[in-house]
């Protein structure tokens, strides 16, 4: 059932929103509103964005390896990318 | 009548499962059939629990390459009962009403009303804005290692808790994924 990953998945959704309110990762603004976007999913894919600051990258490491603890998903690091 | 509905939605000459029975048979029947389909239905929705036997599947090699010589060549499927097939259809419309608000806007598949391409206009709009104004900025994309068989079932269950399921529907969930077994 492709729904109970997307329950799971809402899991790290959470923790994300969390994660910028305390202003541990400085979201993005964009566009006039200022919208805040700082992850996107895709079914098994996730898309962080972030301000470029050792702070925010670090979090969301943290946040992916509790993650993992959490719920069992590992994340490739060999399929995963970096850019900037 | 959901189940009537569901019974019909589902492709007649599927591989059975290990009760050798597929849906043609159910319709070509469903008269005689649709009193005992129907109150297992019930059965299972007031009891959260199979009959011993009826949640069993097979598991069946298909090879994804011509030649196939490693394990890896094969994909596995997983070929379930008809009883089985009818509960978890009906679970997942039920699902479907009720999860495009308790998900995030942030995800963007198989949810009623969003399209897949709408996270790639977001992703497209950020990157284009970033440029324009030379913001600084990092993306990360995360790719998870065998996404759907390596979820833990204890952090579903709490994951539904926290979303606010009740317990009946937990309890649904947590006959589907544990009372199955599986064959060769």
């Amino acid at each position: 059932m492709p729904f109970m990953f997307l329950i799971v998945a809402q899991g790290l959704a959470g923790v994300s929103r969390k994660v910028v309110e305390r202003n541990l990762v400085e979201s993005l603004e964009i566009g006039v509103k200022k919208v805040k976007v700082n992850m996107l999913q895709f079914t098994n894919d996730i898309l962080f964005f972030c301000e470029a600051n050792i702070k925010s990258v670090f979090t969301i490491k943290v946040m992916l390896n509790c993650f993992e603890l959490a719920s069992g998903l590992k994340v490739n690091f060999s399929k995963s990318m970096i850019g900037g | 009548m959901e189940v009537i509905s569901v019974v019909w939605s589902c492709d007649s000459f599927n591989s059975p499962g290990p009760d050798d029975f597929n849906f043609g048979f159910i319709k070509f029947d469903w008269e005689f059939l649709k009193v005992d389909i129907i109150s297992a239905v019930n059965k299972f929705a007031i009891k959260g629990s199979w009959p011993k036997g009826s949640n069993d599947s097979f598991i069946c090699l298909l090879p994804k390459v011509d030649n196939p010589q490693q394990l890896g060549d094969f994909r596995p499927i997983s070929l379930v009962g008809c009883l089985y097939k009818i509960v978890s259809k009906l679970l997942s419309i039920k699902l479907k009403k009720v999860l495009s608000k308790v998900i995030d806007l942030r995800q963007s598949t198989f949810l009623e009303g969003s399209e897949l391409l709408d996270s790639v206009l977001v992703t497209n709009e950020v990157l284009d804005e970033i440029r324009k104004k030379k913001k600084s900025c990092v993306f990360f994309k995360v790719d998870y290692e065998k996404a759907y068989d390596s979820v833990s079932w204890e952090f579903i269950f709490y994951m539904l808790g926290r979303l606010g399921f009740c317990d009946k529907w937990i309890r649904w969930i947590k006959a589907c994924l544990e009372f199955s077994s599986v064959s060769c």
